[in-house]
């Protein structure tokens, strides 16, 4: 990569300025674990680096009444080890601590994981079903604020141009009522990439689940909300049987997404894998036992 | 030799680990010589086809690009790279570059460039035009077309056709093993250079620098005088470095070129373009009476060598081989045919065949102990062999096999009974336990010749250079050369120097780091040229000294006559004087030829538990237990042992080189090629049977591949004893675990 150069802005300004220069050989690097391996594939020789970590700014995790804001630049590591976070967004600390290995959480970032738009990611399920928000940069220093489903595009493809910049991720806090789980399965228990990812997040009152939403990962080109899942399970008391429902309703989910894959077999299988840790992580203590399999 | 053991046995500290730990080890990818080039390689992305055209204008135009090699500008000469030493004789079906493409990863083209980046960037540029053909991947097909049969072989003893035939028990089990990655951390590389002289120089992490000269010279038609091969540090090996893969490229670039070129891999490119297990498809029917007695065997393996055929006739044997030499089998036969496929190449691979061969018949035993409603230990200690039983095909003695006693003690310390009658948990995670047993061998006495050469000297201070072609590949072959000459003349290890490989300087050695010889075969020839050289000593000594040679002791790096013991000296000043007074020098250089062959065994015990609902194995307990003889250096043994269960669980349940439809190879990269790291592996045990071996230096005998074979079958008892399924392929993957699980599901509901 002798011809690359290397940006380093140390602000929200300098980065501007960075931007203002942008062209088709400009790429962000905000952590490098996958951007260094896809400019190596690419055999991409040329261009500019901007590195964003450099931007203390972008490395905060703050948060205000309503919102948790968490830097584009912030890793996985500090997410994880995030008490407000760890309180209000539990799916996104579960995810974040299952992505690769601790090596790659103190580099990879949340922004970086956006921008990437991989199917299989394990961060964006769980931004999904938190209703997050991400504020984007431009060269004229605006910014503009957009849920995260509408920022990605689908496998490897976001809605961002040259100009523009992930710098924010917030995370609106909802009421104490509010849970939230994540649950991946790959080939091995850690470092791995998933076959399968679900986050979820509900409204719990009095046994009875309120609002939910459901989001499924790694089942074709972007994760997506599971509404025949959400449906079947909304405003109804948690019980077994509601346990059975969830799980069958996912299933169907399963076939309706990737019908024509070879990996459909496994994954309508394992999926209830998955439905059993959600549910029960989500309502388990709510639930009379957990349920036997046979 | 006393029975205090004062270096041996001792868990000392691998001689090279503070370069390994700090970093300052050189590695081939770290050395550089003056003006130096960086060479890539170009890799067909076909399964199969002829070239048609390549036009390389565009890379050769590149500033940096120095010279691009293909078919059309190399030499032509065909070679195998698995021929280790002159007058072995196999097919010779490689060349330095293809015009025909034989698989996905065939070398097409190499660059030679003034940077890495350049060398890179040349690659893509190079546009190649190919007339597809149509491709074979899968083993089976191939064995039905002429032109990809390669050969067929049988081993046999007694008469089991027909005793299979009318026998009432016969339990038959079939079972798909896979192209496995060795995956050692460092990639394949190699530097080469040419001297003014005209001899050209290749460092290289090899197995056996001897077969790196041989195939260089065979390939490049240079006389072995002008081909030297020095080993350089190894980053792993497995057998992935066995057989000379990047060598003769990067040896005819240096030589064509008159200056030094590095070529290297990256991971990519080393698992496709490299070598791999062998894969097999196995199929074994075992006569057995009610009482578990095993009265005949049939075993068919359809072996893949893969797009070329290297090792593929002996990987085919060496397995058949290991099934006449666990249990007491009258009549068994082995047949074997060996087919070409468009697919990644076979290669030696930690087991040699072992690991395919065990998995395969290791399953078989359960299933037969299943079908008998015994306990598989009961079975198996039935018919397991005794010590100084005899092979059943005549094959080199077994020596002091001690299987049965490791299956004993292993039941004991693993709880065997207990965990085995346990009652199965009803839910989604289910444990059970499995075990199996493996043997393997100890160097190529019977088969190949097996000798080496070293030369042993001790200096004016009295340290002790010894000087011979091994070759350390990670395992501690340098210090567990030490440990043997430290013991022979009870001087600390640091007085002792170990040099390795080169062929320039070292005497010859006749086979390399392979088929778990060095302990056995190399630590006998270090014991035997330490005794050499210790008689020597005493004898000049006790004419310094006058005094008889019994009489002359040897005692901490201190010499002296028993009679004086307030004259001692050190052994350098004594060494001095013989030198002064005899003109004699204290140096010995001795040839040993192994003369045995015995058999290692392994016996391993597993705790598995089943996400019934996933598929997902976790694997919780391993306990190995080894009929090792002595162990050299203890700390050592455990850590390949470790390894080695590390590399059978990826066998067992993850690893998988596949190729789609196309031929085109699937598993890429470590991303996609899932071998166990370590939040997934379990506490491993190792146990250590140590009841001497006769030819084996203090009694040792080999580790090093027998520990990876028994692990496979043994994770896939305990996946059966959990739930009850047949694994018919490996790896045992989620994917298929689940599968299995429904089938069984149906059928039961069916049965209901």
């Amino acid at each position: 990569m002798s011809n690359m150069i290397m940006k380093t802005p140390a602000s929200i300004d300098e980065l501007v300025m960075c931007l203002k220069q942008s062209d088709d050989n400009t790429y962000l690097l905000s952590g490098g674990t996958d951007l260094i391996i896809k400019l190596r594939n690419s055999k991409i020789y040329e261009g500019t680096l901007i590195d964003l970590t450099g931007i203390d700014d972008l490395k905060q995790i703050k948060y205000n009444a309503e919102y948790i804001k968490i830097g584009a630049a912030a890793t996985f590591n500090q997410i994880t080890s995030n008490t407000m976070l760890i309180k209000h967004a539990k799916c996104l600390v579960q995810a974040s601590s299952q992505i690769g290995s601790t090596q790659i959480r103190n580099a990879a970032t949340l922004g970086g994981n956006i921008a990437n738009a991989f199917a299989g990611a394990d961060a964006i399920p769980a931004l999904i079903a938190l209703d997050a928000m991400v504020t984007i940069l431009k060269s004229d220093k605006t910014t503009y604020t957009k849920p995260i489903d509408e920022i990605i595009k689908g496998s490897r493809k976001n809605t961002l141009y040259k100009d523009e910049a992930i710098i924010e991720i917030s995370i609106p806090i909802a009421n104490d009522n509010c849970i939230s789980a994540f649950a991946k399965l790959g080939s091995r228990s850690r470092v791995t990439i998933s076959k399968l990812n679900i986050a979820a997040t509900a409204q719990v009152k009095d046994g009875t689940i309120e609002a939910v939403k459901i989001v499924l990962g790694a089942l074709g080109t972007k994760a997506f909300r599971a509404l025949s899942v959400e449906k079947a399970i909304e405003n109804k008391d948690i019980s077994e049987a509601l346990y059975t429902a969830f799980e069958n309703e996912l299933v169907k989910q399963v076939d309706e997404a990737i019908p024509n894959r070879s990996s459909l077999g496994y994954k309508r299988e394992a999926i209830r894998g998955l439905a059993e840790d959600v549910y029960f992580d989500l309502f388990g203590s709510m639930v009379r036992k957990v349920k036997c399999h046979d | 030799m006393t029975n205090k053991l004062k270096y041996v046995g001792k868990s000392v500290p691998m001689h090279d680990v503070m370069d390994k730990v700090t970093g300052e080890i050189k590695y081939v990818g770290d050395m550089k010589l003056p003006n130096m080039l960086y060479a890539k390689l170009l890799l067909s992305d076909i399964a199969h086809g002829v070239i048609k055209s390549i036009d390389i204008s565009k890379a050769q135009a590149l500033k940096g690009v120095v010279k691009i090699y293909t078919y059309e500008n190399t030499p032509s000469t065909s070679y195998n790279s698995h021929i280790w030493y002159d007058g072995l004789k196999a097919i010779e079906d490689e060349y330095l570059f293809s015009k025909q493409v034989r698989f996905y990863g065939d070398r097409i083209a190499a660059v030679a460039a003034e940077d890495k980046e350049t060398a890179e960037r040349a690659i893509s540029l190079i546009k190649v035009e190919y007339e597809k053909l149509p491709h074979i991947i899968s083993p089976l097909e191939a064995k039905e077309n002429p032109e990809y049969r390669i050969t067929s072989k049988e081993i046999k003893s007694g008469e089991p056709e027909n005793i299979i035939q009318t026998a009432e028990i016969v339990v038959e089990t079939a079972l798909k093993t896979q192209k496995v990655h060795h995956a050692a951390m460092e990639t394949h590389i190699c530097l080469a250079n040419k001297e003014l002289d005209g001899t050209v120089t290749i460092w290289t992490p090899c197995q056996v620098a001897f077969q790196v000269q041989l195939v260089v010279c065979t390939a490049l038609g240079l006389p072995k005088d002008k081909v030297r091969a020095i080993k350089a540090a190894m980053g792993g090996s497995f057998g992935g470095k066995g057989q000379p893969v990047l060598e003769p490229v990067c040896a005819y670039m240096a030589y064509d070129l008159g200056k030094p070129v590095k070529l290297y891999m990256d991971r990519t490119e080393c698992i496709i373009a490299t070598r791999t297990r062998t894969a097999t498809i196995g199929n074994v029917s075992t006569a057995v009476d009610a009482e578990g007695n095993i009265l005949a065997r049939d075993i068919k393996m359809l072996v893949d060598a893969g797009a070329y055929m290297t090792n593929g006739e002996a990987v085919a044997l060496a397995m058949g081989k290991k099934a006449f030499r666990l249990y007491k089998i009258q009549n068994q036969r082995y047949t074997a045919e060996v087919v070409y496929t468009n697919t990644p190449i076979g290669g030696a691979c930690r087991g040699y065949g072992s690991p395919q061969i065990h998995a395969l018949t290791e399953i078989n035993i359960d299933a037969a102990a299943r079908r008998l409603g015994m306990d598989p230990v009961k079975l198996r200690l039935k018919n397991l062999f005794q010590p100084y039983d005899k092979d059943s095909i005549g094959g080199p003695a077994l020596g002091n096999a001690r299987v049965i006693q490791c299956v004993e003690k292993g039941m004991e310390v693993f709880n065997w009974k207990e965990k085995r009658e346990r009652p199965k948990a009803i839910g989604r995670y289910v444990r059970g336990v499995g075990m199996a047993c493996a043997t393997h061998g100890n160097g190529y006495y019977g088969a190949y010749q097996d000798y080496i050469t070293m030369s042993l000297m001790m200096n004016e201070k009295g340290e002790i250079i010894l000087n011979s072609g091994i070759h350390d590949l990670g395992c501690g072959t340098v210090t567990t050369m030490k440990q043997i000459v430290s013991e022979v003349f009870d001087i600390p290890l640091d007085k002792v120097t170990a040099v390795e490989g080169d062929t320039f300087k070292s005497p010859f050695d006749s086979a390399g780091t392979q088929a778990s010889r060095v302990t056995f075969v190399c630590g006998a020839c270090a014991l035997k040229a330490a005794e050499q050289t210790r008689a020597k000593l005493v004898h000049y000594a006790s004419r310094i000294l006058g005094c008889a040679e019994e009489q002359v002791v040897l005692e901490n790096g201190m010499i002296y006559a028993s009679d004086q013991p307030d004259k001692k000296q050190a052994y350098g000043d004594m060494v001095t004087s013989i030198q002064k007074t005899l003109s004699e020098k204290v140096e010995v250089s001795c040839t040993y030829e192994s003369p045995a062959n015995p058999a290692s065994y392994a016996v391993n015990f597993v705790e598995a538990e089943v996400d019934t609902m996933t598929g997902m194995v976790r694997i919780l307990e391993v306990l190995a237990v080894h009929d090792i003889g002595k162990a050299i250096n203890p700390g050592f043994v455990e850590g390949q042992i470790q390894g080695a269960i590390q590399m059978g669980i990826g066998f067992a349940l993850s690893e998988e080189i596949s190729v789609d439809s196309g031929g085109i190879v699937k598993e890429t990269n470590l991303g996609k090629y899932h071998i166990v790291n370590a939040p997934d592996m379990p506490d491993v045990k190792v146990m250590l049977i140590e009841e001497g071996e006769e030819h084996g230096p203090y009694g040792a005998k080999s580790v090093g591949e027998v520990s990876t074979v028994a692990i496979a079958p043994a994770i896939i008892n305990a996946i059966s004893n959990a739930v009850d399924i047949d694994i018919t392929a490996l790896p045992a993957t989620p994917e298929r675990v689940l599968e299995a699980i429904k089938r069984k599901n149906i059928i039961s509901e069916v049965r209901q």
